[in-house]
Order: C-alpha cells, then sequence, then structure tokens
C-alpha cells in the first residue's frame, strides 16, 4: 500500500510539473511567436517604405529630368531660333522704307524671347547647377522680385555649406513652390526669404498675406487636390528635412524648411 | 509542511485577493470593462474566502467548503463575460451554456454528491473551463497579432495567471476524492501547494493590473480590448 501511494505521489507530482512546464510553454511561445511576427511586419513595412521612397524619388528624378530637356529644348532650339528671327527682322527692317511697320513685331518677339528664357530658367535654373543652392535662390528671389508686384527680400544668414546637387535641386523645388504659393495665394505684400545654416540648413520663407490652416491644407494634399504640398512633402520626406507651417489666418504665414547637415552631404564653402 | 505554513499561504492568498481587487477596482471610472470585472472576480474571492474564516470558529463550520463553490459560480459567469468580449463577441450561446452547466453542476454537487467535503468536481470543471478560455485566447492573441507587445497586454499577464494556477492544480482536482477517500492521504500538503499556486496566480495578475494603470497614467483612458 505504501508503495503504491509514493508511486502515486511521483505520477502526480510529474501530471503536475508537466501540466506547469506545459503552461509556461504556451505562455513563452506566445510570446516569442508575437514578438517574431511583430519583427517581421515592421520589416516588411520598412521594406516597403524603402520602395516607396526610391519609387518617389526615381519619379521626382525623371521629372527633373523632363525639364531639364524641355529647359534645353526651349533655351536652344526655340530660343536660339527666335534669336535668329529678330536677327532677320532687324535686317529687314533696315530695307523697309518704313522700318516702323515691324516694330511692333520685333517688340513681341522680344517679349516671346524673354518669357521664353524665364520659362527655361523656371524649369532648370543653372544658377544651381553652376553656382550652388544660395545665388540660386537668390536669383529667384531678384527674377520674382523683377516680374511680380509683390516685393520680395532675401536674407543669408551665417555660413551655408555647399550642398550635394540633387538635394540641391529638392531644396530649391520646395523654396521655389513656397514662393510661387505666397504670390499666387497669400495675397500679400510682401515675401521674406531668409537662409541661415550653422548647425542645419533653415529656409523661412514669410509673407503678410491672407495666411491659410496647414490642417485643411495637408488634408487638401491627401486627397490630392494640392499638388504643390503634396509634392513639398515628398521632397521633404526624401530629404529627411521637416517643414513648419507657423501660419496665422489673416495674419500672413511663415513656413521654414529645415534640413540637417547630417543629411546632406555637404562641404564647408 | 506544518498547519502553519498552510494558514500563512491561506492568509496570504485572502490579502492578495483584497489587493488585486483594490488595484483593479480603483479609478474605476477610467478601467475598462475587462479590469472592473477581474476587480469583481477577487472582490468575490475574497468575500469567499473572509466567509470562510468566519466560519470556522462558528456552529457554522461545516458549511466552509461550501462558499468557494458558490463563490465559483459567481467567478465564472464574470470570466465567462470577460472571455466573451476577448473572443470578438462571438457565440454567446455558448458562453450562456457553459455558465448555465456550470451553475447547475456545482449547485447539484454542493447538494447531492460531495456536498459539505471540497468540492473537488466543481474545482476540476472550473479549472477545465478557464484554461479552455486561455488557450482559445492565446490562440486569438496569435491570430490577430495585435500593435502591443503581448506583455505589455494587462490581459495576457491575466491569462498566464489563470493558465498557470489551472494547469498547475488541475491534476490535484482531479485525483483530489481518490487522494482523500482511497489513499486517506493528509491534503494539507496539496492544499498549501494550491494556495502556493493561487498566490503567484495573484502576483501574475498584480504585474497585468502595473501595465493597466501604467497604460493609464499614460493615455489617461483605458487599454483598448482590441489591442
Amino acid at each position: 500500500m505504501e508503495g503504491g501511494v509514493s508511486q502515486f505521489a511521483l505520477i502526480f507530482s510529474l501530471a503536475t510539473v508537466g501540466m506547469l512546464l506545459l503552461a509556461g510553454f504556451i505562455i513563452l511561445f506566445v510570446v516569442f511567436y508575437q514578438k517574431k511576427m511583430i519583427e517581421e511586419q515592421l520589416k516588411r513595412q520598412e521594406l516597403e517604405l524603402n520602395f516607396q521612397q526610391k519609387m518617389m524619388e526615381a519619379t521626382l528624378e525623371s521629372e527633373e529630368n523632363e525639364r531639364r530637356r524641355l529647359a534645353g529644348d526651349l533655351h536652344d532650339s526655340v530660343g536660339g531660333m527666335l534669336s535668329t528671327i529678330r536677327v532677320g527682322l532687324t535686317t529687314i527692317s533696315k530695307k523697309l522704307p518704313d522700318p516702323q511697320l515691324i516694330e511692333q513685331s520685333k517688340q513681341m518677339l522680344d517679349e516671346t524671347l524673354s518669357t521664353v528664357r524665364r520659362i527655361s530658367l523656371d524649369l532648370m535654373p543653372s544658377t544651381l547647377e553652376k553656382f550652388g543652392l544660395v545665388p540660386a535662390l537668390r536669383e529667384i528671389c531678384d527674377r520674382v522680385q523683377a516680374t511680380a508686384l509683390t516685393p520680395i527680400n532675401f536674407l543669408e544668414r551665417g555660413e551655408i555649406r555647399i550642398i550635394e546637387a540633387k538635394r540641391a535641386l529638392k531644396i530649391f523645388r520646395i523654396v521655389q513652390e513656397l514662393v510661387n504659393n505666397a504670390i499666387k495665394h497669400a495675397q500679400a505684400s510682401a515675401i521674406n526669404v531668409s537662409v541661415s545654416g550653422e548647425e542645419q540648413l533653415k529656409i523661412t520663407v514669410e509673407d503678410d498675406g491672407i495666411g491659410f490652416d496647414p490642417k485643411v491644407k495637408f488634408a487638401n494634399s491627401q486627397n490630392g487636390s494640392g499638388l504643390g504640398l503634396y509634392n513639398m512633402e515628398n521632397r521633404t520626406r526624401l530629404l529627411n528635412a521637416r517643414l513648419d507651417f507657423d501660419a496665422q489666418v489673416k495674419k500672413g504665414s511663415k513656413i521654414t524648411l529645415i534640413v540637417p547637415y547630417e543629411t546632406i552631404e555637404s562641404l564647408h564653402r | 509542511m506544518t498547519i502553519q505554513i498552510y494558514l500563512y499561504l491561506a492568509v496570504a492568498q485572502t490579502v492578495l485577493s483584497a489587493i488585486v481587487a483594490i488595484g483593479a477596482l480603483i479609478r474605476y471610472r477610467s478601467r475598462s470593462l475587462i479590469v472592473r470585472l477581474i476587480g469583481f472576480v477577487f472582490l468575490t474571492s475574497f468575500l469567499a474566502n473572509m466567509a470562510s474564516w468566519l466560519m470556522v470558529g462558528t456552529a457554522l463550520r461545516i458549511f466552509v467548503n461550501s462558499s468557494y463553490p458558490i463563490s465559483l459560480i459567481i467567478t465564472v459567469a464574470l470570466y465567462s463575460r470577460i472571455y466573451y468580449d476577448l473572443l470578438h463577441k462571438k457565440n454567446r450561446g455558448w458562453f450562456v451554456l457553459i455558465v448555465s452547466v456550470f451553475a447547475i453542476f456545482a449547485l447539484i454537487n454542493i447538494l447531492f454528491i460531495q456536498k459539505t467535503t471540497p468540492n473537488s468536481y466543481t474545482y476540476l470543471f472550473h479549472s477545465a473551463i478557464m484554461i479552455t478560455y486561455c488557450l482559445l485566447y492565446f490562440y486569438m492573441l496569435m491570430q490577430d497579432l495585435p500593435s502591443l507587445y503581448v506583455h505589455q497586454l494587462p490581459m495576457f499577464w491575466f491569462n498566464a495567471g489563470l493558465l498557470v494556477f489551472h494547469a498547475g492544480t488541475f491534476f490535484l482536482f482531479s485525483f483530489h476524492a481518490y487522494l482523500v477517500n482511497v489513499l486517506k492521504n493528509n491534503m494539507l500538503i496539496y492544499w498549501s501547494f494550491h494556495n502556493m499556486l493561487s498566490n503567484t496566480e495573484h502576483i501574475i495578475f498584480l504585474i497585468g493590473l502595473y501595465y493597466d494603470l501604467r497604460w493609464l497614467s499614460r493615455k489617461g483612458a483605458a487599454l483598448p480590448t482590441e489591442v
């Protein structure tokens, strides 16, 4: 009887320990399985994000290549032909008894030529490729100042580093869009563009116009109606930068692009 | 194993039940339904323990073993409600059936079968139900893949505590009648082991409540059941 009892106690203990081990195994299995699944999910999300970023980059790059091609064609081909026509018109006007007859046509041709040059410059600013970001930004302000009614001030503060061409082009496009928006939509009487870059590149576009609600604008960009803002967001993301909207309705708007230097391959100027 | 150790463990169990109940019921309005129900489960357990303690020294001592099966009926009903919520509120009929069958079985057992002796068949039935619920919840957790790591989910800890306790005591309840009636074993060691496991379960529940309160203090609202 005693032997039977101890044998039973042994079986009972083993069964209980077995059940406890099984319970522990199930709990640990759930923890590790779920951990592994979450890690895999995160990895998949990261891959998807990388893929999307690469797609976005490729899209923007092909867009820039197309612009470059168009700018080249406009400047070299159309611009060249228009210049030749102008020379021809000047020659003809000298032979005419009354040169004033084609003066109006010559004026229209001059306007067309300057328009072609402006479009060409907007499409691909040669200053950016030749002299870098800051001169290109100054040029865009000067050109806007010359053509638009809104006064635009450009201010450079501190030491700005030279930025790699592709990244500089993205920054340039963002600022170009911000300035265009201020002119087109803000009803501003003055625009200030300031660039500073001691620890990080900081570009601020400020106007005294009607302002806007960034939340509404972002909602529009999500549903596709605000394409400019959407492109700005994409470019900002690709730069690992930040776009701060400090907008107050009816008191103008202040938008700051902050690009940390760590993320931009840069050299001291 | 002395009676003294057994009593210490039993007192600790009663105190821990009260602590878990308080931990689950404080900031009542901000807590999720599940945590509130957990609070009521442990309040029931605490009251059943207290009733037993109070009955020991009186003429009612023959009913000492009856307070637990009655508390188990309430506990099973509360846990069924919790797992019904956790398992996406599906198969309501099954949960109602389980609670009804358990309640009828517990009452029949208390009145006609094991009467005033420890109602081990009721405990065994209870353990079987709880192990099934725990396994279903873990299965669901693996299927649904919550957005948080499972160890941050209070319900994961509650479930782990329940699984450890009921898996550990399953064979104790299975062989209780045989051990007492046939082998005439001294049950003190077995019940001390039971109380030890029960205290472990309470401590695991307290970890779950810690995560719940941490979430509450960070987010200001109860953790959603879905995560």
